[in-house]
């Protein structure tokens, strides 16, 4: 008797969402990125069509946070501080798919950088490089909804991934995302409701849902990883079984997440039972971005050189010479 | 030294010496009493408002209230100085001891839903009886031929005799030649003489329900012998001023002396209630010989005097479920000093009397096969789901919103509250407002309307925030953020705007959600779907006119068939009431007290996902109200 693998058929399907456009679309870049469209959980070949892979982005900053480990600064070194030059070794040195700025300098307790400067910034970037591009900012409302308001604004027509809204805080960003033709990421807590709700009010304002990326807020292994890691399968196992408000791809941050926790950035010297902080700090990025990634999540954006060089390879082993990009 | 000033803050009757050109918000904080300003004592949310009725005091002009008000007594507390002695009204306060809890007419439609139980054979009861005079040759003791007499028309069995009735005996057999009324009391299997007197004396026997809630305390008179209401009177709970909800009450409790100062707190506010009712009625307490009271876990261990402390503490035991039938004597009530109270049953902690009281006032124990759903939405929801052969609880805190608390324009169902909003197709208001008064702000009933005529009219979106679009030209800044603008300040009580807030409306949507995700949850641990529930009674606070309609369109109420539901408004007072009339209905309260199961959703991890799914207009899960789904996709 032959073992027969069972199957779960779904009637649902990611909803794909591109990021970036090309000259034609028009935008600046080389290609355009495509995630989604899957129509099983993760990985499971056997059980439905995965039109793309996975893809991994890195992040360049209007200011590098003073507690990133000494790794960073060791493969990047001056570029650290100059957003342009370090996105432009992020493609061409550690094979980043897209480029994520963040834009926490513009904080008013961080730096209080203007809306004008951070588009500047933005705009070097999309000059440096020529891949997709997604902009991060923070949880000040009143500031991020300026500063991303002029971002879309000098951004028109790239279909930069405008990252995030949350659900006290969207009208503004989505209005200005419809406006000048970017794509969105809806961050919720860690909860399938609240994620939903979410995305409910973006639908229900007419915000395209093939221009929807979710972010479950996922944190980083050794703070409550396996939490976010059932979220977000039930998240995708609700969408896969066709609930449309529930169908989006999934955006998370492994490599900030890892970057800030003690684990990972401990020396040494403190810890000699915990090993080389390098190898250690790309270990706990690798380790916690293969669960999310198993776990659903289709755009990664981390930090480690090392981490990003494993996790690409891995995704290329599971997909082999399966479609996908 | 300057002379100090007095101030005598009501309805608390609490009196406190201050120096001259004291704060008045400050004073009465000094004497602990519960009033607050929003606004930090800046004079302009209007929170602090309190009437001063004698005395001298200077106090600094606030566009919070209006010319008319202030020319009433009316100040804010936080913009007024104390310059002589003086009485001062909390009308929050005032307001609850007018509140509309009871309502004949209202009272007379429930009891078709329970006429079944509804027989008077009340377990305290006067009896006439005529004594065979004693002779040479029937010479039993007067208690022997009283027995005697008594056996004729009541089955025999042992009787015992309250010592302050013997010694009235020999006069009362012999004034009247033998024509004696007893007062016989049946509790529990057990039969006693309570009373004696001459039947010339033609005194009534009456009896007493009473509601003990944490913020309001309600009470009927009933003449025990036809079951027909003498008087009626409510109040707030004096217990007030030690805390607003049950536990900081708990809290309060635990200092030496303080759970006798609660439990003098109690008994007061109901003897001042017994004394208002049975004026008004032309009874004398003394006539009172039995009281049956409902109220929660902790409101009836404060009204016994037993320490409430474990209630709180995990894991939640009370001292007693069951209380026995205790004297008014040894309670300290104004009644007659025989007279029996008997408290309703408790199922635990967080399910108390008033619920089990509640579901007597259901025909559930009438009808075998149907399933029904009890809902209580008070600051605590509670909640029963069952039949006659299986009842399963839970409890669930749902917060004070549809009472009124924790929303800037919210108020209890009394005089002055809007209780019925609509909003017509030009986007205007119409409201009507208890007792045609001039509006003070919103009750439960008319929160409810609100948020729903807010929700399908688009003023709204479903997570409950104003749609820029629609609303616009109602927004208004208050210090609480904007506001929408439901009565502008000229034609509004107060003189300024009744407004309500998106932290209003995020309120109001965390305390429905609390109470559908606990329904949900219960039906679920029952393995039932809400269409197989056959009737749904609500109870609580909300006043008396719950759009059955707008709960289930802000998702407060699930939807199915309208006729299912019905609202039973203060049923822990009709259970009361219903305990007065037969002692069979004691029996029935302690049956379901008995054979209903307790869910406790704290450690129920399912309860969480359902919460936050219900916290949205009507719900995440828009399938689940198919009659809102067309409502919205028509309007949008």
């Amino acid at each position: 008797m032959t073992f027969e693998i069972p199957r779960e058929t779904n009637t649902g399907k990611i909803v794909e969402v591109t990021l970036g456009a090309t000259a034609r679309e028009g935008g600046t870049r080389s290609h355009t990125v495509t995630i989604g469209g899957s129509a099983a959980l993760p990985f499971h070949f056997f059980e439905g069509n995965h039109s793309h892979r996975p893809v991994v982005a890195m992040e360049v900053f209007d200011k590098a946070h003073p507690k990133f480990p000494d790794a960073l600064r060791d493969y990047f070194g001056e570029v650290l501080d100059k957003p342009g030059d370090m996105a432009k070794k992020c493609v061409s040195e550690y094979g980043a798919e897209l480029i994520s700025v963040r834009l926490e300098g513009t904080h008013p307790e961080k730096g209080n950088k203007s809306a004008e400067e951070a588009a500047e910034i933005v705009k070097q970037v999309l000059g440096s490089v020529s891949v997709p591009i997604i902009v991060t900012g923070h949880s000040h409302f009143e500031k991020i909804n300026q500063v991303m308001k002029k971002v879309c604004e000098i951004a028109e027509g790239e279909n930069c991934l405008i990252n995030y809204v949350e659900t006290d805080n969207y009208k503004t960003i989505a209005a200005a995302c419809i406006a000048y033709n970017h794509t969105l990421v809806a961050q919720s807590p860690i909860d399938v409701n609240l994620a939903k709700q979410l995305n409910i009010l973006l639908t229900d304002m007419d915000f395209p849902a093939e221009r929807i990326v979710m972010d479950p807020l996922t944190g980083s292994l050794g703070y409550g990883l396996e939490y976010t890691y059932s979220i977000m399968e039930r998240i995708r196992i609700d969408g896969l079984a066709g609930d449309k408000m529930l169908a989006f791809p999934m955006l998370v941050n492994p490599g900030y997440e890892s970057a800030l926790v003690k684990e990972a950035r401990a020396e040494e010297s403190d810890y000699p039972e915990w090993g080389s902080t390098e190898i250690r700090g790309a270990y706990w990025e690798i380790a916690t971005a293969m669960s999310l990634l198993v776990s659903g999540a289709e755009l990664l954006i981390m930090y480690h050189p090392k981490a990003v060089e494993a996790i690409k390879a891995k995704i290329k082993e599971m997909y082999g010479s399966r479609n996908g990009d | 030294m300057k002379k100090k000033h007095k101030v005598t803050i009501l309805p608390f009757d609490t009196i406190i010496e201050v120096q001259p050109r004291t704060n008045l918000l400050d004073a009465i904080n000094a004497a602990n009493l519960p009033l607050t300003a929003v606004c930090g004592g800046e004079g302009t949310c209007g929170e602090c408002v309190v009437q001063i009725t004698s005395g001298r005091y200077h106090s600094k002009p606030s566009a919070a209230l209006s010319d008319e008000i202030v020319s009433e007594g009316y100040a804010l507390a936080c913009q007024t100085f104390v310059e002589d002695d003086l009485t001062v009204v909390l009308p929050r306060f005032e307001e609850l001891s007018i509140r509309s809890v009871v309502d004949h007419e209202f009272f007379d439609e429930r009891r078709d839903l329970i006429s079944g139980i509804y027989e008077v054979d009340p377990p305290v009861q006067k009896i006439d009886l005529q004594v065979e005079a004693p002779s040479l040759e029937d010479n039993y003791s007067d208690l022997k031929r009283i027995e005697r007499a008594l056996g004729k028309s009541w089955p025999s069995g042992n009787i015992s005799c309250e010592y302050s009735v013997l010694k009235k005996m020999a006069y009362a057999v012999r004034k009247d030649h033998g024509k004696i009324s007893i007062v016989l009391a049946r509790l529990g299997g057990s039969r006693f003489i309570i009373d004696i007197f001459p039947q010339s004396e033609k005194k009534s026997v009456c009896g007493l329900a009473c509601d003990i809630g944490t913020s309001t305390v309600a009470l009927h008179l009933v003449d025990l012998s036809t079951g027909k209401f003498l008087g009626t009177a409510s109040s707030y709970n004096q217990q007030m001023k030690c805390g607003e909800d049950i536990i900081s009450r708990i809290n309060y409790s635990q200092k030496p002396g303080r759970l006798e100062e609660l439990h003098d707190l109690i008994i007061g506010t109901i003897n001042l209630l017994i004394k208002k009712a049975s004026e008004s009625a032309g009874v004398p307490p003394a006539d009172i010989y039995y009281a049956a009271i409902s109220g929660n876990t902790t409101m009836i261990h404060l009204f016994l005097n037993l320490n409430p402390n474990y209630i709180r503490e995990e894991p939640y035991v009370p001292t007693i479920n069951q209380p026995p039938v205790v004297r008014s004597q040894d309670l300290g009530l104004d009644l007659n000093p025989e007279a029996r109270v008997s408290c309703t049953p408790a199922v635990g902690s967080y399910v108390g009397g008033d619920i089990t009281s509640g579901l007597l006032c259901t025909p559930i124990l009438l009808d075998t096969e149907k399933v029904f759903l009890f809902l209580d939405a008070g600051t605590n929801g509670e909640l029963v789901v069952g039949n006659k052969e299986w009842l399963m609880t839970c409890a669930c805190s749902a917060g004070p919103a549809f009472e009124g608390s924790g929303i800037k324009c919210g108020m209890p169902a009394s005089e002055g509250a809007i209780e019925t909003i609509k909003i017509d197709d030009k986007g205007r208001f119409g409201y009507e407002v208890i007792n045609n008064a001039k509006p003070k702000g919103l009750c439960g009933s008319g929160l409810v309307d609100l948020l729903a005529e807010l929700f399908v009219h688009g003023f709204v979106d479903r997570n409950g925030k104003f749609i820029e679009r629609t609303a616009r030209n109602k927004i208004v800044q208050t210090e609480n953020g904007e506001g929408l603008l439901i009565v502008e300040g000229p034609k509004s009580f107060w003189g300024n705007d009744i407004v309500i807030t998106e932290k209003d409306i995020a309120n109001l949507i965390r305390t429905k959600g609390a109470i559908y995700s606990a329904c949900s949850m219960l039906l679920k641990s029952a393995g039932l779907k809400f269409h197989e529930i056959d009737s749904v009674y609500i109870a609580g606070g909300f006043g008396q006119h719950l759009d059955i309609e707008n709960s289930v369109r802000i998702g407060l109420l699930p939807d199915i068939e309208r006729a299912k539901f019905s609202y039973l408004g203060n049923s822990s007072l009709l259970g009361a009431y219903l305990m007065l009339l037969t002692d069979k209905n004691h029996s029935i309260v302690n049956k379901i007290a008995d054979q209903t199961t307790y869910i406790e959703l704290n450690t129920e991890p399912r309860y969480m996902n359902e919460f936050t799914g219900a916290l949205f207009l009507p719900h995440t899960e828009m399938d689940l109200f198919p009659s809102v789904k067309k409502v919205f996709d028509r309007i949008r």
